[in-house]
C-alpha cells in the first residue's frame, strides 16, 4: 500500500520537473555564449542579456504590451464591473444568452477571432489603430474581469446593500462605501487576470497589431520565424520572472488555487 | 416633513445603462468580425478587391472539405487533438490525485507549478521544447543512452513533436478540471467502500474513478477544444509541415490573403468548437437535473 | 396618531402575492405582522421601504405618500433576519454608517455611539468587527445600526429566527425593553405566533395576500376570527354543528346528539356553524359534575408532555384534543377508559 502511494507521489514529482523544465532551459541558455539555441547551453555569458536589454525594438514592444494590457484591463475592469452588476443583481430576459456571450471569446479559437477582426477592421473602423488593437483585447480580457467580479459580487449579500440605502446612503455612496470595498478581491484578481492575458496574448495581436503597435509576444513571434537566438531566452527571463511574481502575489491575496478554477 | 424625490430610474433602464458599454464592445468587436466573416465565406476571392462579392458561393466550404491539402488539414486536426487529449488525461490523472492528498502549503505550490504553461509565453516555452528534441538534443541523447530507440525521434514537423507540445501548453486546464472533481468526491464513499472491504487498488476502480468521470469527460471535452483551437505551439512545433485547420487559418492571411476561404476554415473551426461547448453545457447540465 | 398606512397595496411577481392589503400602525405601537411562510410578509417590508415598488395602492409614512421617495430617502430603520452588518467595518463604523450619511459632527457621533452600545450592552466591543461577535450580539448591533439614526419606524424581519431558543427567549425580554426605552413605532415581521403574542402592543395576522385579523395578543389567541387563524395559532378543536335554539342570553348548537350551549346571541336559528374551543380549556374528569355542556367519551390516545397529558378523545363521533394539567395528584386516564368532558360555555366561540 505504501509502495503504491509512492510511486504516485515520485511519477506526480517528475511530473512537476518536466512542468518547469522549460523554464529551466529558458534561464540556461540565456547565459549561452553561442549565437543558435542549443541545450545544454555552450559556454557562460551575460552578453545576450546585454543584447536584449539594449535592444530598442525588443525594449519598445514591451513597452507598448504593457500600455495595451494596462489599458486593455482597466477598460475591462469599467465595463466589466458595470456589467457584473446587472447579471448578478438583476434577472431580465436574455441574461443567460449575454452571459454566455461574455465568456463565448475564451472558449473560441483565438485565430478566428484574430482572422475576423483583422477582416473587419480592414472594411470599418478605419483599420488596425491602437485603439482597434486594444479594443481587439478587450474581448478576450473582459471574460477574466466579469467571471471574478461576478463570483464576489454573488458573495455579497444583497441584504448588505439594502442595509445601506436604508439607512440614508443613495445608490452611488452605496456602491461606493459598501459593495465596492467587499468585491476589492474580486476586482484585484479579474484585473490582474486580465492584464496577464493581454500581455500573454500572441495570436490576437498577430493579426491586428500593425507594425508600428508590435507587441512583445508577436516580437517574440517574429524572432523564432526568422532569428532565433538566445537574446529572445534572456529577455524572457525577465518577463517570466515577473509573471510569476504576480502569480505569487495571486497566491498571497487569494489561494491560487481557487481563483484557478474561474 | 420630506421632499418627496423625483420619480426613480426603473429596473430596466438601470439594467441597459450597465449593461450598455459590454454589449457594444461585444457587438463591435467580436459578434460583428465573426458575422463579417461569416458572410465573405459565401463569396470569391479576388486578388484585387480581396472579396468579389458579385456570386454567392459555397466553393470555399466544399474546398475545406474536398481538397487534399485542406482535407488533411481538417483530419490532422482531429488526429493530433484526440491523442493529445488521451496522453494529456493519462499523464495528469494521477497529478490530479496526487494533489487532493496534499495540504494546504504543499497544494498552494504545487498549483502554481502546475500553473506555470498557462502564465508564460507559450512560443516561448514550445520554443524551449524544441531546442529539447532536437535530433541531437538531450532528449534523444537520453533515450538512446539507455537503448530504448537506436535512431533519434524526430519531433519537429511531425505529429509526435506537436502531440507533445499541445500535451505541455494544456495540462494545466486538464489538470486543474480533474482535481476539481477528485476533490468533490464525499470522502465518506471512500471510507464506506474501505469498511466493505475494499482494498486501495479497489477503492480506486470501484469508487473513485467511476465518480470522476464527469470531471475526465469535461476536462478531455476542454482540452480537445483548447488543442483544436490551438495555434502557436504547434506552429512551433510543426511549421507548416502538420497540417492544421488553425495554422492553415493564419497562412490564408500570412502567406495567400484569401480572406474567404480562410473565413470559410475559421468558421468551420469556430463551429467544432461551438458543437463542443454546446456538449459541454448539455453535458454538465444533465448531471445538475440528475442530482447524483 | 398614525405612523406607516398602507392603502390597498397589490403587488404580484409571477402570481399575487399582495392582494389589497391594508395595515395602519399607530405611533409608538409595535405591531407584529404574522403569517405563515411565503404569505408575503418581507414583501410588504420590501414596499414600506421602497426595495419594491407595489402595483397598485398606497405607502404613507407620517401622512406623507412615499411611493415615489426612494429607500434611502425614507427615514425607516431596518433589521435583516441575516443582520446584515457591514463585514468591513467594525461595529463602531456600522453605529456611525447612517449618522456620517446625515453629516453628524464627529463629537456627536461619538457620544451617540456610545449611548446605543449602553442601550444594547455592548460596552468596550466598539472596535470589534462582526465577526468577532456572536450572534445575538450581532443582532443587537443590527438593532442599534438601525435604531441610531433616530428612524420615524423601525422594520425587522424576522430578527431572532437564526438565534437558539435560549437566546431567543433572552432577546424576547432585550427586544420589549429597548422598546420601551426609545419607543419607536415597530413593525415586526415573524412567523412565530409566541413571539407575535409576547412582544407585540397588536398583532396583524397575514393570510391570502390580505391581514386578516388585526387586534391584541389576547383577543388574537382567545378568539381568532377564522379557521384559518385559529389553526394556524395553535392547534384548536373545531367542530362544527347547525344552531338549534337562540335565546336571550344562550344559544344552542347541536352537534351530532351533542347539544352545545354558547354565550353568543347573535345567531340564527338552523344556520351551519364552525365552533371553536381551546384544547387546555377541557376538562376531563370521571364523574358527571355539571348538566351543560358536559359529555360522555372515551380516550382514544394519551401522551404525557411535562407539565401536561394531552388526550385524545372521542365523543360521539368527534375526535377533540384535551391539554389536562397534572401533578402527582391528578388521575391519569389510558386508552379505553370512559370519561367525562366538561367546557364553560364562554370557552366557545363561533368562527367566521
Ligand atoms: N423577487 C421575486 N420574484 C418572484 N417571486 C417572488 C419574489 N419575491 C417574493 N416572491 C414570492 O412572493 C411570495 C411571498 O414572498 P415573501 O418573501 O414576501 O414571503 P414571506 O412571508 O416573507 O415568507 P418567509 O416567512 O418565508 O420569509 C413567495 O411565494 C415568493 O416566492
Ligand atoms: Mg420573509
Amino acid at each position: 500500500m505504501k509502495i503504491k502511494l509512492d510511486l504516485l507521489k515520485w511519477y506526480s514529482l517528475i511530473r512537476f520537473v518536466v512542468t518547469l523544465l522549460p523554464l529551466i532551459i529558458i534561464f540556461l541558455s540565456a547565459f549561452s555564449e553561442a549565437s543558435f539555441l542549443s541545450f545544454p547551453p555552450k559556454g557562460f555569458s551575460l552578453k545576450w542579456f546585454v543584447v536584449a536589454l539594449t535592444d530598442k525594438s525588443i525594449l519598445r514592444s514591451i513597452q507598448t504590451s504593457l500600455l495595451l494590457a494596462a489599458v486593455a484591463s482597466m477598460l475591462s475592469l469599467l465595463i466589466g464591473t458595470l456589467a457584473s452588476y446587472a447579471l448578478v443583481r438583476y434577472r431580465f430576459p436574455g441574461r443567460n444568452i449575454i452571459d454566455s456571450f461574455i465568456t463565448a471569446p475564451l472558449t473560441l479559437p483565438m485565430v478566428g477571432l484574430g482572422l475576423g477582426l483583422l477582416f473587419f477592421f480592414s472594411s470599418f473602423l478605419g483599420g488596425l489603430s491602437f485603439i482597434n488593437l486594444v479594443f481587439g483585447h478587450v474581448i478576450i480580457t473582459l471574460p477574466y474581469v466579469v467571471r471574478n467580479i461576478s463570483i464576489s459580487l454573488a458573495a455579497v449579500d444583497k441584504s448588505l446593500e439594502q442595509s445601506a440605502m436604508i439607512l440614508g446612503a443613495g445608490p452611488i455612496t452605496t456602491f461606493y462605501k459598501v459593495t465596492l470595498p467587499l468585491i476589492k478581491p474580486g476586482l484585484i484578481s479579474g484585473t490582474l487576470m486580465a492584464f496577464i492575458a493581454s500581455f500573454n496574448n500572441t495570436t490576437i495581436s498577430l493579426f491586428v497589431a500593425s507594425p508600428e503597435n508590435l507587441t512583445f509576444p508577436v516580437k517574440i513571434f517574429y524572432f523564432i520565424e526568422f532569428f532565433p537566438d538566445p537574446r529572445m531566452f534572456a529577455i524572457s527571463s525577465f518577463v517570466i520572472i515577473a509573471s510569476l511574481a504576480i502569480m505569487l502575489a495571486l497566491d498571497r491575496i487569494f489561494g491560487l488555487y481557487k481563483i484557478a478554477l474561474r | 416633513m420630506k421632499k418627496l424625490g423625483p420619480f426613480r430610474l426603473s429596473n430596466s433602464a438601470k439594467i441597459i445603462v450597465l449593461l450598455l458599454l459590454a454589449v457594444l464592445v461585444y457587438a463591435l468587436f467580436f459578434l460583428g468580425p465573426l458575422l463579417w466573416m461569416f458572410y465573405n465565406s459565401f463569396f470569391r476571392w479576388d486578388p484585387l478587391r480581396l472579396v468579389d462579392r458579385s456570386v454567392v458561393t459555397m466553393e470555399n466550404y466544399l474546398k475545406v472539405f474536398t481538397h487534399p491539402l485542406y482535407q488533411t488539414g481538417v483530419i490532422n486536426s482531429f488526429i493530433v487533438s484526440t491523442a493529445a487529449t488521451l496522453l494529456s488525461l493519462v499523464f495528469n490523472f494521477p497529478v490530479a490525485y496526487y494533489m487532493t492528498k496534499l495540504k494546504s502549503q504543499a497544494r498552494a505550490i504545487t498549483t502554481m507549478i502546475i500553473l506555470t504553461p498557462m502564465m508564460t509565453l507559450s512560443l516561448v516555452t514550445s520554443y524551449a521544447w524544441l531546442t529539447l528534441l532536437t535530433p541531437g538534443g538531450l532528449v534523444n541523447q537520453f533515450l538512446m543512452s539507455i537503448g530504448i530507440i537506436s535512431e533519434p525521434i524526430i519531433f519537429w514537423g511531425t505529429r509526435i513533436g506537436v502531440i507533445l507540445v499541445l500535451v505541455y501548453s494544456f495540462s494545466p486546464h486538464m489538470t486543474l478540471v480533474l482535481n476539481a472533481s477528485l476533490e468533490n468526491i464525499d470522502p465518506n464513499y471512500i471510507k464506506a467502500a474501505q469498511i466493505l472491504g475494499a482494498n486501495r487498488f479497489q477503492t480506486f476502480y470501484k469508487v473513485i474513478l467511476p465518480m470522476s468521470v464527469p470531471g475526465i469527460v469535461a476536462g478531455s471535452i476542454l482540452t480537445f477544444t483548447m488543442c483544436i483551437s490551438s495555434f502557436l505551439s504547434p506552429y512551433v512545433m510543426g511549421g507548416r509541415v502538420v497540417k492544421l485547420m488553425a495554422v492553415q487559418v493564419f497562412d490564408f492571411i500570412s502567406v495567400q490573403l484569401n480572406f474567404p476561404l480562410g473565413s470559410a476554415m475559421a468558421i468551420v473551426l469556430l463551429s467544432v468548437v461551438l458543437l463542443m461547448v454546446y456538449v459541454i453545457r448539455s453535458l454538465a447540465e444533465k448531471k445538475f437535473r440528475g442530482g447524483t | 396618531m398614525v405612523t406607516v398606512q398602507l392603502e390597498n397595496i397589490k403587488k404580484s411577481f409571477t402570481e399575487p402575492v399582495l392582494k389589497g392589503l391594508n395595515l395602519s400602525v399607530k405611533s409608538e405601537e409595535f405591531m407584529s405582522l404574522l403569517g405563515p411562510s411565503g404569505c408575503g410578509k418581507t414583501t410588504t417590508l420590501n414596499i414600506i421601504c421602497g426595495f419594491l415598488k407595489p402595483d397598485e395602492g398606497n405607502v404613507y409614512v407620517n401622512d406623507v405618500v412615499v411611493n415615489n421617495l426612494a429607500p434611502h430617502k425614507r427615514d425607516i430603520g431596518l433589521v435583516f433576519q441575516n443582520y446584515a452588518l457591514f463585514p468591513h467595518m467594525t461595529v463602531k463604523g456600522n453605529l456611525a454608517f447612517g449618522l456620517k450619511l446625515r453629516k453628524v459632527n464627529k463629537k456627536e457621533i461619538e457620544k451617540m455611539v456610545q449611548e446605543a452600545m449602553e442601550l444594547i450592552k455592548l460596552e468596550g466591543k466598539e472596535d470589534r468587527y462582526p465577526r468577532e461577535l456572536s450572534g445575538g450580539q450581532q443582532q443587537r448591533v443590527a438593532l442599534a445600526r438601525a435604531l441610531i439614526v433616530k428612524p420615524q419606524v423601525l422594520l425587522l424581519d424576522e430578527p431572532l429566527s437564526n438565534l437558539d431558543a435560549k437566546l431567543r427567549r433572552e432577546m424576547r425580554i432585550e427586544l420589549r425593553r429597548i422598546h420601551k426605552e426609545v419607543a419607536t413605532t415597530t413593525i415586526y415581521v415573524t412567523h412565530d405566533q409566541v413571539e407575535a403574542l409576547s412582544l407585540s402592543d397588536r398583532v396583524a395576522i397575514m393570510h391570502n395576500g390580505e391581514i386578516e385579523q388585526i387586534g391584541s395578543p389576547t383577543e388574537i389567541y382567545q378568539r381568532p376570527k377564522t379557521d384559518f387563524i385559529a389553526d394556524f395559532m395553535g392547534e384548536q378543536n373545531i367542530i362544527s354543528g347547525k344552531v338549534a335554539s337562540v335565546a336571550e342570553k344562550e344559544t344552542v348548537v347541536s352537534v351530532g346528539d351533542l347539544l352545545i350551549h354558547i354565550p353568543d346571541s347573535s345567531l340564527e336559528k338552523g344556520k351551519e356553524v364552525h365552533l371553536a374551543f381551546r384544547k387546555e380549556n377541557v376538562r376531563v374528569n370521571k364523574k358527571k359534575l355539571s348538566n351543560v355542556n358536559v359529555f360522555k367519551a372515551q380516550v382514544i390516545y394519551h401522551a404525557f408532555v411535562g407539565k401536561y397529558v394531552q388526550y385524545l378523545l372521542s365523543l360521539d363521533n368527534i375526535r377533540i384534543l384535551a391539554d389536562v394539567q397534572v401533578d402527582f395528584a391528578t388521575q391519569i386516564y389510558k386508552e379505553g377508559d370512559h370519561v367525562f368532558v366538561e367546557l364553560r360555555s364562554e370557552d366557545f366561540w363561533v368562527l367566521q
